[in-house]
């Protein structure tokens, strides 16, 4: 008999705020904090709209409370992991935990770890490599394991857009083998002028607003962030009298194998993933009330993940849209961000409805939900992410 | 239920690729500087037009892992992990320098596509039509054991039967010389580059090595408390620390972790020691290659010679452990079975 693994700590910081409650007044209020950015250091930030967090480096460092020196041991990510993995330590109460730290693990994912740094330094590399530290993507993990005394196992994932999801899937995994007592798990990145440049060069953003499900979508607006949950066992949580926001009770993993970048017409990886992930949770398709779609907002992705709901969930699909247009696509840290957007749709009976929709695409006839909405019986909340090499993963939290 | 390695492929600095025994040729000494993977003809694995597209790391990963399901006589897998340190090293270094030549316009976004951690283990799928899991983890020195410990733990839920599992690192001398340069290197030993798989299979076929079990430890340091955790695994393993018939040893001379690995030695008094990074060098995901030496002693029942002929043990070997130990980073122990 499987566990049941429990969420009982969320931790999030994004383009509409810097800790969970500022992210949920923003959803409720519709407020996305997508704009020109002022910290990226890019020649051509002006001419995109992105999602930055709006705090500084610097900032970062004050509200983190990070000794000055060690500021050069920090890329960007690793301060925005540590803000959301901290926040989500502190309101599950592991900062105060007694136990035994050698069991909290800790799964991080990111798509480009410590680039923001990289870049910044490789130009002159011959005079100052101290980048070499912060770019591999455990690095900043390793950091957040020791500033949050997570002292047993950790790793980190990297499949693109789809990371952090797979790191809850891991996480679970550990508690369900064993080897954690209590896992913090979820997703970071850092704007960078490497992604900005690489998907541009991809001609997939868009320079107006991202608009998810519509007809009229040009593409996706880069965001950053990072999103960590706090995953144990419900004997775990209830022995310590834990606050328990729902259960992670279902998740799949599926490749589309397809094509490296773009995802199969059909939606094929999505569809597998979703309807593995019911399987696992043992639910039916009718049995989901809101959906948190991948939703970036791009001619590709809209309509085939478009196809795949169609496929799993026929005429009924249940209420839909894609928080995107709120934070920007923030990558590995999509699907952690994302999660917490979930089970605060769980905790607080509301469904956040998208932005920017307008005109449904013809070929799907879909449309995302466009007002706020309560759901006071709200039971299941399905969350998918898809990225590059065709890796399709759906998360689904129940109460 | 047990967990065998049915098949095993390495591409590496040595001729291990499509090999019965460990490599072919003799050992040169090789000083510090990086040794570039041996490259096999890869049309036999990559056809058309794809092969011209993919950098040589995801060319390597491809072919080891083709060739490992090959020999494991399977053509598609249930599931994928693979584990890699850096990534796609040389496509992000060349999207790196052309941001910063063409001053971030006129870009070719095929270097940022395949810089993607996960592009190995998407091009996998992709040539196998595998549409099964798929994972991609980077944890430093740990990334191939803790991609092996999720192949593991989805072989046990009973979720998979077969899982293609690798561990995958390109390296080069610029990256090599800004180690150096940011005093990272404490010592002078060659850095390797490698693309290892494995076909796990929870079903024995034939000679396959069992792969008993496995424990990673994150927060222990001290040579004392690690030999003792050592210890703890073998006995929850059952197995006595005399039965350890090859330590497969990443230790690499001079390097300050030697500590660790010389307490392990002393408490595996019967077991002969492959220090494999002699041949294969250091890399983030070494101790991919450590298995497969493991792997390859037990199954022939031999260790390497000096020409990298398998030369046949004087006793029966039943059991190796593969030990990984880096400084601030983590330890692992893997534990294999032949009976």
């Amino acid at each position: 008999m499987a566990q049941q693994i429990v969420v009982s700590g969320l931790g999030i910081i994004s383009a509409i705020g810097n800790s969970v409650a500022e992210n949920l007044a923003a959803l409720k209020a519709g407020r996305s904090g997508i704009g020109p950015a002022e910290h990226l250091a890019s020649r051509r930030k002006s001419d995109f709209m992105l999602g930055e967090v709006k705090l500084s480096n610097a900032d970062l460092m004050k509200m983190l409370e990070v000794d000055p020196e060690e500021a050069s041991k920090h890329s960007r990510t690793s301060l925005l992991a540590l803000a959301a993995a901290g926040e989500a330590c502190r309101d599950a109460g592991l900062d105060l935990w007694d136990g035994d730290r050698g069991r909290l693990a800790l799964v991080s994912a990111t798509t480009v770890g410590g680039m923001d740094k990289t870049e910044r330094g490789f130009a002159r590399r011959d005079q100052d490599a101290s980048f070499i530290h912060t770019h591999p993507s455990g690095d900043a993990t390793n950091l957040v394991a020791a500033y949050l005394q997570l002292l047993g196992y950790r790793t980190t994932l990297s499949t693109a857009c789809s990371s952090a999801a797979n790191a809850l899937m891991h996480g679970f995994r550990l508690i369900q083998n064993g080897l954690a007592d209590k896992v913090v798990a979820g997703g970071v990145d850092a704007l960078s002028v490497f992604t900005l440049n690489g998907f541009n060069a991809l001609m997939i953003l868009d320079q107006e607003w991202c608009r998810p499900f519509d007809e009229h979508r040009k593409g996706l607006n880069l965001g950053e962030g990072a999103g960590f949950l706090v995953l144990e066992s419900a004997e775990s949580a209830a022995e310590r009298k834990a606050k328990v926001y729902g259960r992670l009770s279902g998740f799949a993993n599926s490749n589309d194998a397809f094509h490296q970048t773009a995802s199969s017409p059909e939606g094929d990886g999505a569809t597998a993933a979703m309807e593995a992930a019911l399987r696992k949770a043992g639910l039916q398709a009718g049995d989901i009330d809101y959906i948190n779609a991948h939703g970036t907002g791009t001619a590709n992705n809209d309509l085939s993940e478009g196809k795949a709901l169609k496929r799993v969930f026929g005429a009924q699909v249940p209420p839909f849209a894609s928080t995107k247009a709120y934070t920007g696509h923030t990558l590995g840290a999509a699907a952690g961000i994302e999660a917490v957007c979930s089970v605060l749709a769980l905790e607080q009976g509301l469904l956040f409805p998208g932005l920017n929709f307008k005109t449904p695409i013809p070929d799907l006839d879909l449309q995302p939900l466009t007002e706020l909405k309560a759901s006071p019986g709200i039971q299941h909340v399905l969350s998918n992410s898809f990225g590059f090499g065709g890796n399709c993963s759906t998360l689904i939290f129940s109460k | 239920m047990q967990i065998f390695i049915q098949s095993s492929e390495a591409i590496s600095c040595r001729e291990t690729f499509n090999q019965k025994g460990f490599w072919e040729g003799t050992l040169r000494d090789e000083g510090d500087a990086v040794r570039p993977m041996l490259h096999p003809d890869y049309k036999q694995y990559i056809k058309g037009p794809s092969l011209r597209r993919l950098s040589m790391v995801l060319r390597a990963g491809v072919a080891s892992a083709a060739s490992c399901l090959q020999r494991g006589g399977v053509d598609r897998p249930d599931a994928i992990v693979v584990g890699t340190g850096w990534g796609c090293l040389e496509d992000t270094t060349r999207f790196l320098s052309q941001l910063v030549e063409n001053e971030e316009s006129l870009l070719n976004p095929t270097p940022f596509i395949q810089s993607t951690h996960n592009t190995i283990a998407g091009q996998i799928a992709l040539l196998l039509s595998c549409k099964g899991y798929n994972m991609t983890f980077t944890q430093k020195a740990l990334s191939f054991e803790t991609a092996l410990l999720d192949a593991w733990m989805l072989m046990k839920e009973q979720e998979v039967r077969q899982v293609l599992v690798g561990g995958v690192d390109e390296f080069n001398d610029e990256t090599r010389a800004l180690m150096q340069q940011e005093g990272c290197l404490s010592d002078r030993f060659f850095y390797g580059e490698g693309a290892t798989f494995f076909l796990l299979d929870t079903q024995a076929q034939d000679a396959a090595v069992e792969l008993a079990g496995m424990r990673l430890v994150f927060d222990q340091e001290e040579a004392a408390a690690l030999a003792q955790n050592l210890q703890d695994f073998l006995e929850e393993q059952q197995v006595a620390p005399g039965a350890i018939d090859v330590l497969v040893s990443g230790e690499r001379g001079s390097a300050p972790a030697q500590g660790v690995y010389k307490e392990v030695e002393a408490m595996l008094p019967q077991a002969l020691v492959l220090r494999y990074k002699q041949w294969t060098g250091e890399a983030q995901t070494a101790a991919a290659q450590g298995l497969f030496f493991a792997e390859r002693a037990l199954k022939s029942q031999g260790v390497p010679a000096g020409d990298g002929l398998s030369s046949v043990a004087d006793k029966q070997l039943h059991y190796a452990l593969v030990l990984n130990h880096t400084q601030k980073e983590g330890t692992s122990f893997v534990l294999l079975h032949k009976s």
